[in-house]
């Protein structure tokens, strides 16, 4: 093939070719080893000098010509092709991951907002004595107020050994071993002997809190747990603090916040009240810094408790507290 | 408890709507639990707990309260009068034989008694508290029991033998109770007795022996203050309570004895006359209002916000407390001896906080300190562990710690730590391992999933024999089921857990053949210990197909638990870095026939030991059996890597230490090249 045939033919080829393979059969069949051009050109050495140079000149000028169309061609096609049809909006492969328990999840939520504001997150046993859970936190045995807490004991019954009633006895455990100042929260599980229904569960987990120091004030609670709450529902949220009886707090409050679902204008959530108790707290009654053997004179500080699996209600929208434990695949893979 | 409005405004004006009223209760003085209309009348529903149950739990205390946080005027304050020309006191024969056993025991006798059916007002006011209506008598003394918190008790004066004596009950001694119970008692109850029998249990019931009747002209009204603890005991032996019980439990101030005793015969006089008579009280400590001390400068630190003395002066003005000196800092306060709850200093500052109002207290941000905020190494550990299961596949689950009555059979029930007092027989000892707890939430999800993965991170308990201690550590436990799952269950689980401790820096693992039957639940043949740098951390293994027919499980299952008390130190929190080499890796693989009963650990053991230090790597990718191999055969092939990282290997060198392995291999374990 001359020159001339060449490039009469090559340019049209490569305007005519509608996808990149056929293209590259086009470069392949011109440029490639044993292509038409590089035929001339191989074929250079056995010329004249004249005819090498002029022949030369024309070939390598038309080399490049070709080779501006073919890239200027395969711009073209780019994408477009001999591929197969291919759907975008096929479903994506399914990644098998597992699920945390929404308990789990909003426990790490709120450990993390109180981890941010300062506060250690520590842990105790679910086994616990009968002072840890009650006589050092000013609920003497015999007082009517233990009736508050309904209770698992274990046997032996002299042992007075109980399943945790809340997490409060690792406020005792961590004051005996620690001094103040410091900010805690403790999650746990709990356990009250009480009959279940979609709002009671004889096993639950608590997060209290504990801040001791020198000159820790109610207020500086109201400002802790306000912080709080707007972080967990990240909306701006009311506390109202009520009079509340707890013994091992003096004042005791009642927190309740606006209800983040109808702020404040009454739904099913807070049985049309526009507010949800959240939990109790107060400032640490003197006989618990006693009981540790903390001076009451030099120290003082709140103490909070907090339900997790109601916050996980009422965030995640969850009707019944017995789905947390009731191991079903089909409410945890929601999460 | 329940309070009738209509009634309360005999004692406290009340201008604010019933919602309102119960808002303003909330707010600053007591929880409300709901507000109810029945008829003309509107009831508002008290929680009193048993701080205020004391002074609060009826009329007139209420009114007090509602008067301190509304400012409504307070109209019962008459009945506090003191007046002692009213009653003349007596000789009558009144014994009280153990202070302890009873603070106070006050009587009033009245004469020329009518004894009558109720007015309707009355039947009324006790009917819509369930109190059943009996004679003017009877229904005065709960009355005033409602009104004022203070237990009373009617005896009929002619049916006594002798004088009245507070005393223990003789051991085995007996009564019939007013509403015909006929009751043993012991020597460690309290009884209300004449010198011929008992005439009441203290604190609890009446009896039969002096009942006032249709023919009673004269009564001695008893008001008398037991002890609590002895009433609690009491009842629980006899096994029911009364309303007074319950006022006896929570306790109940001595000094309303007599103001409960001017009350009710007022009241008797007013429905069907009668004359006061003579007053005996047996009161040997009288309790006196406590006088304690109130500084703004105090109140300001601990609750966070200044206070003026003269706002603080206000409410105890409007919670009827007296100042008893007041100088330019400290107002020394008397407490009224209704408030029992009222200690200290803290129970004070509570008073004036609730009443002052918590929603005026300003919100004031804690101090920035330098504290190393963090969990504690366990929770953090716990929470990473979890990341990953969730990353392998696993659900979570979180079940409860109880297991039933019927699994003692398949564990030593001497390790089992029993509850004194289970819910029930499904709920009855504290789970030993979290396995058995997942089994029932396998059995409940195969029903909906065949292909199911979960963990539960929990705590377990056990008794160490021998040994009384309850024993409580923290476990890891996970369940694998699949259509098909075979073999090849175990191996995944196995490969999820390597990685588990890959990521928790923990090397040295080791699965050596399982030694505890763990309550027969596992194939012994297809279990494993799992060891870490020479510790047994746990175990894993095939489930037996016996046990998984208690839950209706059919297909395969492979279960492990892990000790994270256990794991936790032998776990390195970083992970450090190894230089890789700069040469390149060769490698080789082989394959060969072996005896099946031969294990991998022994052909890498012996790979491992005859290869000189360029083999860096051994990896399994092929096994199988079959028939073409021959009976008790199985194929397998490694990929074996070699590298230095002081030169590239030649093909001599890598030739000659593969050949050093194959020949190490024929000579021990009998391998036949493929
Ligand atoms: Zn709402």
């Amino acid at each position: 093939m001359t020159l001339q045939e060449i490039e009469q033919l090559v340019f049209a080829e490569i305007i005519r070719v509608t996808t990149a393979k056929e293209l590259e059969e086009v470069q392949h069949t011109y440029l490639g080893r044993k292509g038409h051009l590089t035929a001339i050109l191989r074929g250079l050495s056995t010329l004249s000098l004249e005819e090498k140079r002029t022949i030369g000149e024309q070939a390598n000028a038309l080399r490049v010509r070709i080779e501006t169309a073919l890239k200027e061609q395969f711009g073209k096609l780019e994408g477009k092709g001999e591929e197969k049809f291919f759907d975008i909006t096929f479903p994506g492969k399914k990644v098998v991951t597992g699920h945390l328990n929404p308990l789990t999840l909003i426990l790490r939520e709120i450990e993390d907002i109180f981890i941010s504001f300062g506060f250690s997150v520590v842990e105790g046993p679910e086994v616990e004595t009968e002072f840890n859970n009650f006589d050092a936190l000013n609920i003497p045995a015999n007082h009517p107020a233990r009736e508050m807490w309904d209770t698992f004991w274990l046997k032996p019954e002299n042992q007075k050994l109980l399943l945790r009633t809340h997490t409060s006895p690792v406020q005792i455990r961590y004051m005996m071993t620690h001094e103040p100042p410091f900010r805690i929260i403790v999650p746990g599980t709990t356990y009250r002997y009480e009959a279940t229904d979609a709002r009671h569960e004889m096993q639950f987990t608590q997060v209290e809190g504990l801040v001791v120091g020198k000159d820790v004030t109610l207020a500086n609670f109201k400002a802790v747990i306000e912080a709080f709450f707007i972080r967990l529902f990240a909306q701006k949220v009311e506390i109202r603090l009520r009079p509340g009886y707890f013994p091992f707090v003096e004042p005791g409050v009642e927190v309740d916040a606006t209800c983040p679902r109808c702020k404040k204008k009454g739904c099913e959530l807070c049985k049309f009240s526009g507010w949800l108790e959240l939990g109790g707290a107060g400032m640490v009654h003197p006989n618990v810094f006693d009981a540790v053997k903390y001076n009451p004179k030099e120290v003082q500080g709140f103490a909070f408790g907090i339900g997790a699996e109601r916050f996980a209600m009422i965030k995640y929208g969850i009707p019944d507290i017995r789905l947390f434990r009731s191991g079903d695949l089909r409410f945890i893979r929601q999460f | 408890m329940k309070f009738s409005i209509n009634w309360l405004k005999d004692y406290v004006d009340i201008t604010l709507s019933s919602q309102e009223l119960a808002d303003v209760v909330s707010l600053h003085s007591l929880e409300v639990e709901g507000v109810e209309i029945k008829g003309d009348d509107t009831y508002i529903d008290v929680a009193l707990l048993p701080n205020r149950f004391p002074d609060a739990a009826n009329y007139v205390g209420f009114a007090r309260e509602i008067s301190a946080v509304t400012g409504g005027t307070f109209k019962a304050g008459s009945f506090f009068k003191e007046d002692k020309k009213a009653f003349a006191h007596s000789d009558f024969s009144l014994k009280v034989e153990n202070e302890e056993d009873c603070a106070r025991y006050s009587g009033l006798m009245m004469s020329d008694i009518e004894v009558k059916d109720s007015p309707v007002w009355l039947r009324g006011r006790l009917e819509a508290h369930g109190l059943r209506s009996i004679n003017t008598i009877v229904d005065a003394t709960n009355y005033v029991m409602l009104e004022l918190g203070q237990p009373l008790h009617a005896f009929d004066y002619e049916k006594l033998e002798g004088g009245i004596v507070v005393r223990r009950a003789l051991e085995g001694e007996r009564m019939t109770t007013l509403d015909n119970r006929e009751v043993e008692l012991t020597s460690e109850d309290v009884v209300i007795a004449d010198h011929k029998q008992i005439l009441a249990i203290a604190g609890v019931k009446g009896g039969r022996a002096a009942e006032i009747t249709k023919e009673t002209t004269t009564i001695l009204l008893e008001a008398a203050n037991f002890d609590s603890d002895r009433v609690v005991r009491t009842t629980r032996r006899i096994g029911f309570t009364t309303d007074a019980s319950q006022r006896f439990k929570y306790g109940i101030d001595p000094n309303m004895t007599e103001v409960a005793l001017r009350r009710v015969a007022d009241l008797i006089q007013k429905l069907g006359g009668g004359k006061i008579g003579s007053f005996v009280d047996a009161y040997p400590k009288k309790i006196l209002p406590k006088v304690l001390a109130f500084s703004a400068k105090e109140y300001e630190k601990l609750v966070g916000e200044p206070l003026l003395l003269k706002e603080a002066r206000a409410i105890f003005r409007r919670l009827q407390w007296g100042i008893k000196k007041a100088t330019k800092d400290i107002l020394w306060v008397e407490v009224p001896t209704w408030r029992r709850d009222v200690e200290r200093f803290e129970d004070v500052v509570e008073e004036v906080v609730r009443l002052h109002g918590y929603d005026t207290l300003e919100s004031k941000t804690l101090s920035r300190v330098s504290l190393h905020a963090k969990r504690d190494d366990h929770p953090q550990y716990v929470k990473n562990i979890k990341e990953r299961m969730v990353g392998f596949g696993f659900d979570e689950i979180y079940s409860y710690s109880f297991i039933p009555h019927a699994w003692n059979e398949v564990c030593d029930e001497n390790t089992l730590v029993q509850l004194e007092n289970p819910v029930s027989a499904e709920y009855y000892y504290l789970r030993p391992t979290l396995i058995f707890p997942l089994f029932r939430a396998l059995e409940s999800n195969v029903k909906f999933f065949s292909d199911i993965k979960m963990f539960e991170v929990g705590n377990v308990f056990s008794r160490e024999k021998n040994n009384e201690d309850i024993v409580e550590r923290t476990k890891l436990a996970g369940m694998l089921t699949r259509e098909k799952g075979g073999d090849h269950l175990f191996y995944e689980c196995k490969g999820t857990l390597n990685e588990l401790f890959h990521t928790l820096g923990v090397d040295q693992v080791e699965y050596r053949a399982h030694e505890e039957v763990w309550c027969g639940v596992l194939i012994q043949s297809r279990s494993a210990d799992i060891y870490v740098s020479g510790v047994r951390v746990g175990c894993l293994g095939v489930v037996s197909p016996r046990w998984l027919e208690r839950f209706d499980v059919v297909h395969d299952v492979v279960a492990f638990e892990l000790d994270l008390n256990t794991l936790l130190p032998l776990t390195e929190a970083e992970r450090r870095f190894v230089a890789f080499s700069k040469y390149p890796e060769v490698v080789r693989d082989i394959s060969f026939v072996v005896g099946q009963e031969v294990r991998i650990s022994e052909i890498e053991k012996i790979i491992g030991e005859t290869s000189s230090g360029i083999l860096v790597a051994i990896d399994l990718f092929d096994m199988f059996e079959g028939e073409r191999l021959g009976e008790g055969k199985k194929s397998l092939s490694f990929h074996l890597t070699f590298q230095s990282d002081q030169k590239t290997l030649t093909s001599e060198e890598v030739a000659a230490e593969f050949l050093k392995i194959i020949t190490a291999l024929q000579e021990q374990c009998n391998i036949e090249i493929r």
